[in-house]
């Protein structure tokens, strides 16, 4: 029986370098609320 | 509910989440798994278990706490924290907000830009230092920028806005290199022929509106102190289908909306579906602002929001988590990129390290003519990642908001590395409503065996 369900196995996350070409987190909808979890990596489609 | 700083378990709507922190692994956990889950944490012996549950779920415990400890044997749960590089791609100018305008025709109470001046004379930017603060931009070593003209507001210079959108096209495409132009308008002078002349420049736009007509005319007032609600829900309306996907409708909820999920359903009535509302920042003694005891009426607030982007498609912005294109963990470990990545130009050209900081003299960074004169400005905002601060590396939520709004931190406690308080619990709250509405769409869209989503 299962008792822990993986809905997301986040393998990308850990990365420990990044090319660097993503937006900033302000140059979104907000400008006052800064989240980078809602961003979009340029390189990934 | 359970935060550290490497995991967060919490359960809403008869859902038992868990977050782990470092790999952004979600996993859903029945009641057993989640009895168990406190003893796990602790390191304590699997044989324990006897003397915690009852013999008859024994069992079941025990084949709960063989599965969290094979999620911990494939490195997704209580892994080591990643090291990451500091600033990703070696921290290169990207992306720029042009104050075109410092002025505004409207006087909104919230303004944190002193209604459109930010604190100084009103003013426009000409064309010539647009071109300039363009120049600045693209010769850094980035390849993909965003340029976003911002105001006060921009449509009150919109000459400037098609030169200056002209120009950077012309520049980047010479240079090899890719631009993207967004603006951010109140809307209430986008009127047909404003309309006609942005689409033409193939920007993306975010529409700044408040939500119902009374909370919209107590906040939106013009210039001369009349309510603009009529107008710019007019202008908002006519263009928001012209943009299909390119365009957020952005409001500010203070503390006379606490039931702002009341202003986001005005929005979906009228037909609008891209969506961004955003808690104030005011000053603690402001009558608007909000405060710790106002967390559990917003946390309501946000839980309704999900149940609502579950019941009907819409896209809230602060909701989005992309799980596929989202961005990798060294980017979300480096912030913001204020002041490094990122920075602003008032209309007289000097340079400011993100929109909030500008007009503020100790902050000024240098002028787009003559580049950057203060470097140690740079290099303070280089070392305010969620590494540089105690309290993001303790947090469950560092990866979703790489230590928070560097503004609100400097207006809160006069600190770059002490984030604003208010603004991190209301983050948290936001997240985990978020990371709800992944689960529960995940679990609609695909069958509940094995893992629903990626690979492990």
């Amino acid at each position: 029986m299962k008792h822990v369900l993986t809905i997301y196995s986040g393998q990308k996350n850990t990365a420990t370098a990044a090319c660097g070409q993503c937006a900033t987190s302000c140059q979104s909808a907000c400008k006052t609320s800064c989240t980078v979890g809602n961003q979009v990596c340029v390189n990934k489609g | 509910m359970t935060d550290t700083g490497k995991y967060h378990f919490f359960r809403y709507g008869g859902l038992n989440i868990l977050l782990d922190v470092p790999t952004g692994a979600v996993h859903l956990l029945d009641d057993t798994a989640a009895k168990v889950l406190p003893a796990f944490v602790q390191d304590r012996d699997r044989d324990s278990l006897a003397e915690l549950v009852p013999a008859q779920e024994l069992p079941a415990a025990q084949r709960a706490w063989d599965q969290l400890q094979d999620l911990v044997d494939r490195g997704l749960f209580l892994g080591p924290e990643p090291v990451f590089a500091r600033r990703p791609g070696g921290g290169e100018l990207k992306a720029m907000c042009l104050h075109v305008a410092h002025d505004c025709d409207l006087r909104c109470r919230y303004c944190f830009a002193s209604a459109g001046s930010f604190g100084g004379s009103r003013s426009l930017m000409d064309a010539e230092t647009a071109r300039a603060a363009v120049d600045f931009l693209l010769s850094s070593a980035a390849a993909v920028y965003e340029l976003d003209f911002f105001g006060g507001e921009p449509l009150l210079n919109l000459d400037v806005v098609e030169a200056t959108a002209a120009y950077a096209r012309e520049r980047a495409a010479a240079l090899g290199k890719r631009i993207n132009l967004t603006l951010t308008t109140n809307a209430y002078s986008l009127a047909e022929d404003a309309r006609r002349r942005l689409l033409d420049l193939d920007l993306d736009i975010v529409l700044s509106h408040d939500g119902r007509e009374a909370v919209h005319n107590a906040m939106r007032p013009t210039a001369g102190g009349g309510e603009s609600y009529s107008q710019v829900t007019r202008n908002i309306l006519a263009m928001a289908p012209l943009l299909e996907e390119r365009y957020y409708v952005r409001g500010t909820y203070t503390a006379h909306n606490l039931d702002f999920v009341e202003d986001i359903r005005h929005w979906l009535d009228l037909g609008l579906k891209r969506l961004s509302m955003e808690p104030v920042v005011a000053p603690p003694w402001a009558a608007m602002a909000l405060k710790e005891e106002d967390l559990p009426r917003l946390r309501s607030q946000y839980w309704q929001l999900a149940e609502l982007c579950l019941q009907q498609p819409f896209t809230f912005f602060h909701f989005i988590i992309d799980w596929e294109r989202g961005q990798c963990g060294a980017r979300r470990a480096a912030g913001c990129g204020a002041g490094v990545e990122y920075v602003a130009v008032a209309p007289g050209g000097d340079i400011y390290p993100c929109h909030q900081f500008v007009g503020q003299r100790r902050w000024r960074m240098g002028t787009v003519f003559v580049g950057i004169t203060e470097p140690a400005l740079r290099e303070e905002f280089l070392h305010v990642g969620i590494a540089d601060k105690s309290r993001c590396r303790q947090c469950w939520a560092r990866y979703h908001c790489g230590g928070g709004c560097h503004a609100n931190a400097w207006w809160a406690n006069s600190d770059l590395r002490q984030p604003y308080a208010l603004g991190c619990e209301l983050l948290k709250i936001r997240t985990e409503a978020a990371l709800y509405v992944k689960v529960r769409q995940a679990l609609n869209q695909y069958s509940c065996e094995g893992d629903v989503h990626g690979q492990a």
